[in-house]
């Protein structure tokens, strides 16, 4: 570069300042000394040229400490394009529940690249990638990441199909993909300013979940000026883990509120101290607390006989015990807000047995009462058998499980998902002998049971028997699409040609049907006989 | 195997809104298609009563269409390309040329063969040399204007620069194009435009102004100058050779090989598209370049597909580089080894700066620097070597900074580059045996 003398007489010029050679470099003005009788301009001039090429003659080439080694060589593919660890994540982006915006724009480079030419990844491994993603993508295709995605490149109109485009974009995956990631990324860092508000919750969830540090960096950085239902949820995710032992958490609200103001910052200060309260509640989990809830229970204060919450002068002694937990945010001039919600967690941490022991009542009565509490806010419902029922799952004790399944048993059968306690020959005989349940709980059992325990692997031939034995005798009692739904549940685990004949004429009987004739009764009972030996053939096998 | 990747059809439209169009024809037509040996050919309904018949020449990439489109390549042409980059040659139909793609291919293979025998009308040395001495005998009248100029300009000095008027330089400017010198004007333009709130403004005015001392002192004493130098000059100046000249010019030196297209870069401005076209002699180890431009989407005479190897002569225009050229004899897409001859970060380096300091006007070298592997780092992309020596990529879009990671996976790789005062840019790089264009 040039010096600064330089540049100094050129701004001011040659007019008014005698030009001293000594500016340039000492090189240059050997050259320079040659030529001292030229005129000032022409000195300068070449003075000027000669540090030009001075300078542009010394230009070395820079360095960047071990950047090369930044880059290292990708790793070998194992599969054809597809690795483990990008199906898990595709999987993991299609259940909606986890956006990762890294990978989502990652997603979008790649196919907008692939799209522009068929190049990173070849076209001719695109039908590999998708028969292997075909798994994940039929279970998952109706929800949130795939469809969202689709939809931007869908719109571009490169492709004739929208199955041509999948394979596209879900053959951009693999040890390439993920290397190349990296290379563009450096770290999986997230770059907050880009996202919007439901992704950053997103990333949020994700830090708090797996590194705290980050998470209250998070919350000093962003949550004052997070949009108010961000901070809410926000304000949400903390309470789900929340501890006694986050002392950032506390002091960063603390500060928080003691620096904002307003009817906004007064709704958080509330839901804070809900928050608090789980918290508190989950780590002074002792004799106190029982308490509390024993009378909660014993309705010695809270509620009238019918249930009911009693007027709030007469709560506020009962409730002396829990101050430490500033009951006060709770009360207004309603009565007491919030209690539903504490009796919900009440019922969630308290251990079943702890529970009908302290209050001693038998389980039954316990599960019955529970069932029957009516809710205490008018606006806001809480299921207070759910939270018994996450207890169950959490502590996970079978034997409850089974007494509410049995109590529930005549309700929708909504709590079936307790079931998944059990092993598959459990359920068979659970399902055996408590068949209401199934009857009662139209898709639920046959949800659970496909989807969430994935059990076709294992599920017994007997139960499917079963179950279809109640399809072919139960006609009457499910709709048209119910039963081609039930039907290819059944029929889906195993893809047996006969069970999926069977389920071909029970659709068609339906759709021919329309309403049972009685002429037609006797010909479709024969059918469903013919069907009902063919698929114990079938299954005999 | 396909004839074209979507990309070299892209390249090969006059603009974006082209490639639009293209693709919705391409989407709507009812694709009949069929091939010969020579050519691929397709009707598509257009808006006119009868379908519009389309061909490709394969052996030497052209296009031709019967619809009315000023355009080059039309819309139906890039429609029938898009389909051969999405469907296999070995899926399509052979069929007998019809009539209309038979006459338009012997056409061109006749043309060919005429150009290449057409006898040379040489042009007489002397009436070249009495036109160039013409030109330089006023130029030495002539650029004493600038001198004088340049000398007031430093005496003034810079300071007061910025709230000079337009007609300050506009008025030199005028003067250099009266004075047939308007190469002159790029360094004045550089001077005009710089932005003054950018700091370092005043080492970018003063480096134009020691190019246009060093050219003042160039034009007075050309009788010493060495004869590429010379002739550099006077491209630098805007004295352009016309290609015909180039052609006729028995001095020429002609380049025969087997190149390798290497990129196809465009620019807009106001209508006027200009395409520098990068290639590089396989067995010669030359680097070659064409400029040519086209008006409002009118199209090139030439079509030249990135990526794609072509035998041909080129005429190369004489300087200091020698790089620019014009094409002589276009034969067929060939396929040839090559013998690479790449240099070391140094090297290449040290070579462009040697020429920079030889020829102070060198803007751009063009060369292969060998063993390089690309990386990010605060935002900017590099070509680094195992001694993590950097060269900075400039232009470089996140497209094909993913396309080279991609395709090298981590490699080393030797990359063809323009390398000039900003960095490298990066034309193609040369992976497992093979060039991939970028």
């Amino acid at each position: 570069m040039l010096n600064q003398s330089i540049i100094k007489a050129a701004l001011l010029g040659l007019k008014s300042n005698k030009i001293d050679k000594t500016i340039f470099y000492p090189n240059v003005q050997n050259y320079l000394s040659d030529a001292s009788d030229a005129s000032d301009e022409l000195l300068f001039l070449n003075g000027l040229s000669l540090s030009f090429q001075y300078f542009n003659a010394g230009k070395e080439l820079m360095k960047i400490e071990k950047l090369g080694s930044q880059v290292p060589i990708c790793p070998e593919e194992e599969l054809s394009v597809v690795d483990a660890p990008w199906i898990r994540a595709l999987s993991t982006i299609s259940k909606g529940d986890f956006l990762s915006l890294n990978y989502y724009s990652f997603l979008r480079i790649l196919a907008e690249k692939v799209l522009a030419q068929h190049r990173i990844f070849p076209a001719d491994k695109m039908i590999k990638v998708l028969t292997a993603l075909q798994e994940v993508r039929s279970k998952e295709r109706r929800r949130l990441g795939f469809k969202r995605f689709y939809k931007t490149f869908a719109d571009r109109k490169l492709y004739q199909s929208f199955e041509e485009l999948e394979a596209v974009v879900v053959a951009s995956f693999g040890v390439s993909g993920s290397w190349i990631y990296k290379m563009m990324n450096g770290s999986d860092e997230v770059d907050l300013d880009e996202l919007n508000a439901k992704e950053r919750l997103v990333v949020f969830k994700e830090y708090w979940f797996s590194n705290k540090q980050k998470s209250i960096s998070f919350l000093v950085g962003f949550y004052e000026h997070e949009t108010p239902t961000n901070q809410k949820k926000i304000l949400s995710i903390i309470g789900q883990t929340l501890t006694m032992d986050d002392k950032d958490v506390y002091s960063f609200f603390e500060s928080f509120f003691e620096n904002n103001s307003g009817k906004r910052i007064d709704i958080l200060r509330r839901y804070f101290e809900t928050v608090k309260l789980f918290a508190g509640l989950q780590y002074t989990h002792n004799q106190l607390v029982e308490s509390v809830f024993e009378k909660i229970w014993a309705r010695k204060g809270l509620l009238k006989k019918s249930l009911e919450l009693l007027p709030a002068e007469q709560l506020e002694p009962i409730l002396a015990p829990l101050s430490f937990l500033e009951m006060d945010s709770f009360v207004d001039e309603d009565g007491l807000q919030g209690l539903d919600l504490k009796l919900f967690f009440l019922l969630q941490i308290v251990p079943v047995e702890r529970a009908t022991q302290l209050l001693n009542v038998k389980l039954e009565k316990y599960i019955k009462t529970i069932s029957e509490i009516k809710s205490l806010e008018k606006n806001k419902s809480f299921d207070l058998l759910r939270a018994l029922l996450r207890n169950v799952l959490k502590n996970k004790n079978k034997k409850i499980a089974l007494a509410i399944l049995a109590q529930s048993k005549k309700s929708n059968g909504s709590y079936v998902e307790l079931l998944l306690l059990f092993s598959d020959l459990e359920i068979y005989n659970f399902l055996e002998k408590n068949f209401a349940i199934i009857d009662n709980s139209e898709l639920d059992v046959f949800e659970i049971l496909v989807k969430e325990l994935n059990c076709q692997e294992t599920w017994p031939k007997k139960l499917t028997r079963l179950m279809l034995n109640r399809l072919l005798t139960h006609q009457h009692f499910y709709s048209y699409a119910d039963r081609r739904n039930q039907a290819l549940w059944l029929g889906g685990p195993f893809y047996h040609k006969d069970v999926m004949q069977i389920v071909d004429q029970l659709i068609n009987l339906d759709e021919h049907k329309g309403a049972w004739k009685t002429d037609e009764i006797q010909s479709t009972i024969q059918n469903i006989d013919i069907a009902k030996s063919a698929f114990n053939n079938a299954l005999n096998q | 195997m396909n004839q074209f990747t979507e990309e070299q059809v892209q390249d090969l439209a006059p603009d974006a809104a082209s490639v639009k169009a293209a693709l919705k024809v391409y989407g709507k037509a009812n694709w009949e298609v069929f091939k010969s040996e020579r050519a691929v050919w397709s009707s598509i309904k257009g808006s006119g009563s009868k379908p519009y018949l389309v061909r490709i020449d394969l052996s030497n990439t052209a296009f031709k269409c019967s619809c009315p489109s000023r355009k080059f390549p039309c819309k139906h042409g890039l429609s029938l390309a898009f389909y051969l980059a999405r469907n296999e040659m070995d899926s399509i139909t052979v069929a007998p040329e019809p009539i209309w793609v038979e006459e338009w291919i012997d056409k061109r293979v006749a043309k060919v063969a005429k150009t290449a025998s057409k006898p040379k009308k040489v042009v007489s040395p002397e009436k070249v040399k009495k036109k160039s001495d013409d030109k330089w005998k006023d130029a030495v009248v002539n650029i004493l204007h600038l001198e004088l100029w340049l000398k007031d300009f430093v005496n003034n000095g810079l300071i007061d620069l910025s709230a000079k008027s337009t007609v300050f330089f506009d008025n030199l400017i005028r003067r250099m194009v009266d004075f047939k010198m308007p190469g002159i004007n790029t360094f004045l333009r550089t001077i005009q435009n710089v932005n003054y709130g950018q700091s370092g403004w005043e080492h970018k005015v003063l480096e134009q102004v020691h190019l246009l001392h060093l050219l003042v002192n160039s034009i007075k004493s050309h009788e010493r100058l060495d004869p590429d130098y010379k002739k550099e000059l006077e491209l630098l100046l805007g004295w352009n050779i016309k290609k015909d000249e180039l052609l006729l010019n028995p001095d020429t030196e002609i380049v025969d090989d087997v190149w390798k297209i290497l990129s196809v870069i465009r620019k807009e401005e106001e209508g006027l598209t200009s395409r520098k076209t990068y290639l590089y002699g396989v067995t010669t180890n030359r680097f070659a370049y064409f400029l040519d431009f086209s008006f409002r989407g009118a199209g090139f005479s030439e079509t030249y597909v990135k990526g794609r190897k072509m035998q041909a002569k080129l005429a190369m225009y004489p300087g200091v580089h020698k790089n620019r050229a014009v094409l002589k004899i276009k034969g067929s897409d060939t396929n040839a080894e090559f013998n690479l001859k790449p240099l070391s970060f140094k090297d290449a380096n040290a070579q462009y700066l040697e020429r920079r300091i030889k020829f102070p006007f060198t803007f751009d070298w063009l060369g292969l620097v060998a063993s390089a592997k690309i990386a990010h780092h605060d935002d900017k992309i590099y070509l680094v070597n195992e001694n993590d020596e950097i060269l900075h990529c400039f232009e470089m879009s996140t497209e094909r900074f993913l396309s080279v990671l991609a395709i090298t996976k981590g490699h080393w790789f030797d990359a063809f580059v323009v390398m000039n005062e900003q960095g490298v840019r990066l034309l193609a790089i040369y992976f497992n045996n093979k060039i991939y264009s970028l």
